[in-house]
């Protein structure tokens, strides 16, 4: 059992953090003074850097910003940005969450913004301390996985440890959630059999499809030399190795990034933009991607790495699964479970898979992550286009 | 300790845990396979004899087809099999 932060909304939260949450670069490093002192206290930086309208940068914001994660948010305006403000604060504010918005023009700049903000986030802080924790269900949890930095190791422990602790606590009713479908491309046909309905199937491989036109277009080929020299010898083993981490259940969905799963089970998070590539890559780096797993409301992120990622995230924590032993040895206060035992032939998949789901509850309990206690809060948010989903994509 | 991993009941490959040697011993379920090549350090062993045309199963699911007939403890990899999702892929 958990133990969760009740929002008004009914969902619960396994953290109560405060955002100061800044509406484009020039309001960055003014949000990040206020922040800094309280790093340590649960306060965290996000923001949109850009300053030309985007509707996925205002969804994406308007997502973390009523994250069931998240208690209060300060919002940091320079005050002639394009980013909808007073929506973003009228939608935290709808949500029962305490808000407000400093705007550095209107506030006789830097230093006093700073002080102001500091004074607003030390209350905060107080009242944050009050709110009541009540028992939280697996059912009322949902989980989103991500790989990065991979070696040859990843799709053999790791991967196959998040798949199959995927399997165990979908079975408890928790909300999963996959993503990455530009490594899927070959296993799209395996996966569209997982589909609860035809519709779905059908969608799933139209969704991979994408994915594979954008990167062609791209110039991006996913399968290379060094792949083959490391044991992989074609394109659906390679995709296989990532797709395991999704495990062996039905797949309930498709979502894109800030739609949230309407009901418990197993979803794609499709994460490449739809028309032709407009921004550049469909994720800058890996901190984007669980940028918009947590905006889909995930509370935790399975991050599977063989040569030794070291992030963690703002708003939700990570648990970083290493995949490789020597990795582990290396980067062992930046790791949190070893899969790597399981070359060693110390340990097996069910072995970690249940370490894990013992690890997640303490998570979920209040123990902070490895990321979480060396206090990494990366963040990354960019331009990007979304069209609406296709009908099947959802369950009924 | 195991010297490859079977990642699924179903497969007929395993994955080397270590570079390992041609006439090493490896166990799967019971049975002992002689290695008839080096294997290295991730790259994929027969379980079983696999007949041309049959697929190679890892994961549980086919990642391939077998080009010419494998014995057990061999060594699997391009020499061997091929992609089906490229030929399906390129055909287009």
């Amino acid at each position: 059992m958990l133990k969760g932060y009740l929002r008004q909304d009914g969902k619960k939260g396994i953290r109560n953090y405060i955002l100061v949450a800044y509406t484009v670069e020039c309001a960055h490093h003014v949000a990040r003074e206020i922040q800094y002192p309280y790093r340590e206290k649960g306060v965290h930086v996000i923001g949109f850097h850009g300053c030309a309208p985007n509707t996925y940068a205002n969804n994406m914001m308007e997502a973390l910003c009523t994250h069931s994660n998240v208690g209060a948010v300060l919002i940091m305006s320079l005050g002639c940005e394009n980013l909808n403000k007073e929506n973003l604060r009228e939608v935290i504010k709808a949500s029962g969450r305490s808000v407000k918005t400093i705007t550095i023009q209107e506030s006789k700049g830097s230093k006093l913004s700073i002080e102001e903000g500091k004074n607003w986030i030390e209350k905060q802080i107080s009242i944050l301390k009050e709110t009541p924790q009540v028992p939280m269900a697996f059912n009322e949890l949902s989980i989103g996985t991500i790989c990065g930095g991979s070696d040859a190791t990843s799709g053999i422990t790791a991967n196959p440890v998040i798949g199959k602790t995927f399997d165990n606590l979908l079975k408890k009713g928790i909300t999963a959630i996959f993503e990455e479908t530009g490594e899927l491309i070959g296993c799209e046909h395996i996966m569209a059999e997982r589909a609860e309905t035809s519709e779905l199937s059908e969608q799933l491989i139209k969704t991979v499809d994408k994915a594979k036109i954008y990167y062609q277009n791209m110039g991006f080929g996913s399968f290379s030399d060094g792949n083959a020299k490391g044991g992989l010898t074609t394109i659906e083993e390679k995709s296989m190795g990532a797709y395991s981490k999704s495990g062996n259940s039905k797949i309930n969905g498709i979502i894109k990034p800030t739609i949230q799963p309407p009901k418990n089970g197993l979803y794609l998070l499709d994460v490449v933009p739809d028309g032709s590539p407009m921004f550049g890559w469909p994720n800058a780096n890996d901190n984007a991607e669980i940028a918009e797993l947590i905006a889909c409301g995930a509370h935790i992120i399975l991050f599977s790495t063989g040569r030794g990622s070291v992030v963690g995230s703002a708003v939700s924590p990570v648990i970083k699964i290493c995949a490789n032993p020597q990795t582990f040895k290396n980067l062992e206060d930046d790791m949190d479970i070893n899969a790597g035992s399981i070359i060693e032939g110390k340990e097996t998949i069910d072995e970690i898979a249940k370490l894990l789901e013992e690890y997640i509850v303490k998570i979920g309990n209040g123990n902070l992550t490895k990321s979480e206690a060396l206090w990494h809060q990366e963040f990354q948010l960019a331009y990007k286009k979304f069209g609406n989903l296709e009908p099947g994509c959802l369950p009924s | 300790m195991n010297k490859v991993i079977c990642l699924h009941t179903s497969d007929n490959v395993g994955v080397a845990l270590s570079n390992l040697k041609k006439g090493d011993i490896i166990s799967h379920n019971s049975l002992r396979i002689k290695l008839l090549d080096n294997i290295d350090f991730g790259h994929k062993v027969a379980l079983m004899p696999i007949e041309k045309e049959k697929k190679i199963i890892k994961y549980g699911v086919s990642i391939g087809i077998v080009t010419q007939h494998i014995l057990a403890g061999s060594h699997v990899h391009t020499q061997n099999m091929e992609s089906l999702y490229m030929k399906q892929f390129t055909k287009k």
